[in-house]
């Protein structure tokens, strides 16, 4: 039961990430946001982004890219419509 | 006559059936002479502005980070208010404003007071209906915005008879003020030919399986958890049948492991989102369609499976009900109810008979949803609209 609910956090967090990454404008490379600069913006801790963001990843959702102040993220085609999705 | 049209999604942003619904519009305004200007947000590989088949599009960034998507609504809003002034400076006062969604509306309202024009409003929905009801601080902002562009607009346009009632009942509006407008289909879109073998052999369907089709946005109102759970019951009995769920969202990962948990891995097919040549492949390669809406004012995909001779199962809800007539068209199931759905696909697996007497009826009405008559309706309601415009 406890590993059925910290996958329930996981893909809630993972929800707020997506609709987050949306709002902030990471919708393309060049407004990628690194995983500090997501958790300053969006007060979620850097340790959650972190494992959460890999299931963004793995589905498709969002795409990554190296920096000088390291691995940027931000949403791809499929990743802005998912979104949006939450919305509509 | 210059129209601005204002819409949260566009071509390839396309999230639900407002995108399908301000697309064909437009093309259809703009065959009957208008020039019609479509605000609409930005989307990777599309220029900010363009003009196709006739219609001027203006993809709009939005520049500025929001915290949370209420602000970034009103932040979107605001630069689409930049972007009407740009347009009615550069190509000349707009002669109607044509908003859609309580998401677009107050750049609408501004519009209306700032340049002095009518404004009209599609509902394509509402906040009470997709949420079931106003629950949350920020369902009843929406409520209230929804209400004021209904204040606000000189006509109301909405898609269905359903709705139409929910909004005279629900923002107490005068009963002339309501026009339904229906969505629309291009039935020779659907009418193509293509390797049915070919596009199921790489679906993974065998050729004698019986192909099941559900399309749309992945959210709990359109019921995907109800059609996997009457899966469960139809494949106890029917071995060779596949479903394929065409569409994404937030609720695709907890469907896949509805389906894993029910046993229905291999019976079902994940497409994620698909685009509009190989959705249309689909729907011409499947056997059945399924349209089970907890909610659902019009149902577009269910208009594209009739023009692709799908036999229809629907939701008996909302618009569905007024597209599709029980036992001449399509089947109505019961909303929610997993036991009916099943029972529905069970008669058409079964009964080939009525699954093609369904199939030829449906491509007999679909024809009667064409844009052009839509976009002249339209018309005429714009010209109502300029009538009654008021600006206080």
């Amino acid at each position: 039961m406890a590993k059925l609910g910290e996958e329930r956090d996981s893909n809630s967090i993972a929800k707020s990430l997506l609709s987050s990454l949306l709002t902030l404008g990471a919708v393309d490379r060049f407004k990628a946001l690194t995983v500090l600069e997501l958790s300053e913006r969006t007060g979620m801790e850097a340790a959650c982004i972190d494992s959460s963001i890999c299931i963004l990843v793995n589905s498709g959702y969002v795409a990554s890219i190296d920096s000088e102040s390291g691995v940027k993220y931000y949403l791809t085609p499929n990743g802005i419509l998912a979104a949006s999705s939450l919305y509509s | 006559m210059r129209i601005l049209m204002l819409s949260w999604e566009y071509p390839p942003r396309i999230v639900g059936g407002i995108s399908r619904h301000v697309y064909f519009l437009s093309r259809a305004l703009a065959s009957e002479g208008c020039e019609v200007h479509v605000v609409t947000l930005d989307f990777p590989g599309k220029p900010i502005y363009e003009v196709e088949d006739n219609v001027h599009i203006h993809r709009i960034p939005v520049e500025i980070g929001a915290p949370n998507f209420y602000m970034w609504v009103a932040l979107f809003n605001h630069f689409f208010e930049k972007r009407i002034g740009y347009i009615a400076y550069n190509f000349g006062k707009p002669d109607i404003v044509h908003s859609h969604d309580w998401l677009t509306a107050l750049s609408g309202i501004s519009a209306k007071h700032m340049l002095r024009v009518p404004f009209i409003a599609t509902f394509h929905s509402t906040e009470r209906g997709r949420s079931q009801g106003l629950t949350t601080p920020e369902s009843y902002m929406i409520d209230s915005i929804e209400w004021w562009a209904s204040y606000e607009a000189s006509i109301v346009l909405t898609v269905s008879s359903h709705m139409r009632d929910e909004l005279i009942r629900w923002f107490k509006l005068p009963e002339d003020k309501v026009y339904v407008i229906y969505n629309g289909v291009d039935p020779a879109a659907f009418d193509i030919s293509v390797d049915r073998d070919s596009i199921r052999g790489r679906l993974g369907v065998k050729p004698w399986e019986k192909l099941i089709v559900s399309v749309g946005r992945m959210s709990y109102q359109k019921g995907f958890h109800i059609l996997l759970q009457a899966m469960s019951t139809v494949i106890r009995r029917h071995r060779e049948v596949k479903l394929i769920l065409v569409g994404d969202g937030y609720m695709r990962r907890e469907l896949e492991r509805q389906a894993s948990d029910l046993g229905l891995s291999e019976y079902v097919i994940f497409t994620g989102f698909v685009d509009d040549d190989h959705l249309k492949a689909i729907l011409r390669s499947a056997d059945i369609m399924v349209v089970c809406s907890l909610y659902e004012p019009f149902g577009i995909v269910a208009l594209e499976g009739m023009a692709s001779g799908l036999p229809l199962i629907v939701s008996a809800t909302g618009g569905l009900k007024e597209i599709v007539e029980h036992e001449v068209d399509g089947l109505w199931a019961y909303p929610g109810d997993p036991n009916s759905l099943a029972s529905c696909i069970e008669r058409l697996l079964v009964d080939t008979n009525l699954a093609s007497k369904l199939r030829w009826n449906a491509i007999v009405k679909a024809k009667r949803f064409d844009w052009r008559n839509i976009a002249r309706k339209v018309l005429e309601a714009y010209g109502e609209a300029g009538r009654r415009a008021r600006f206080q």
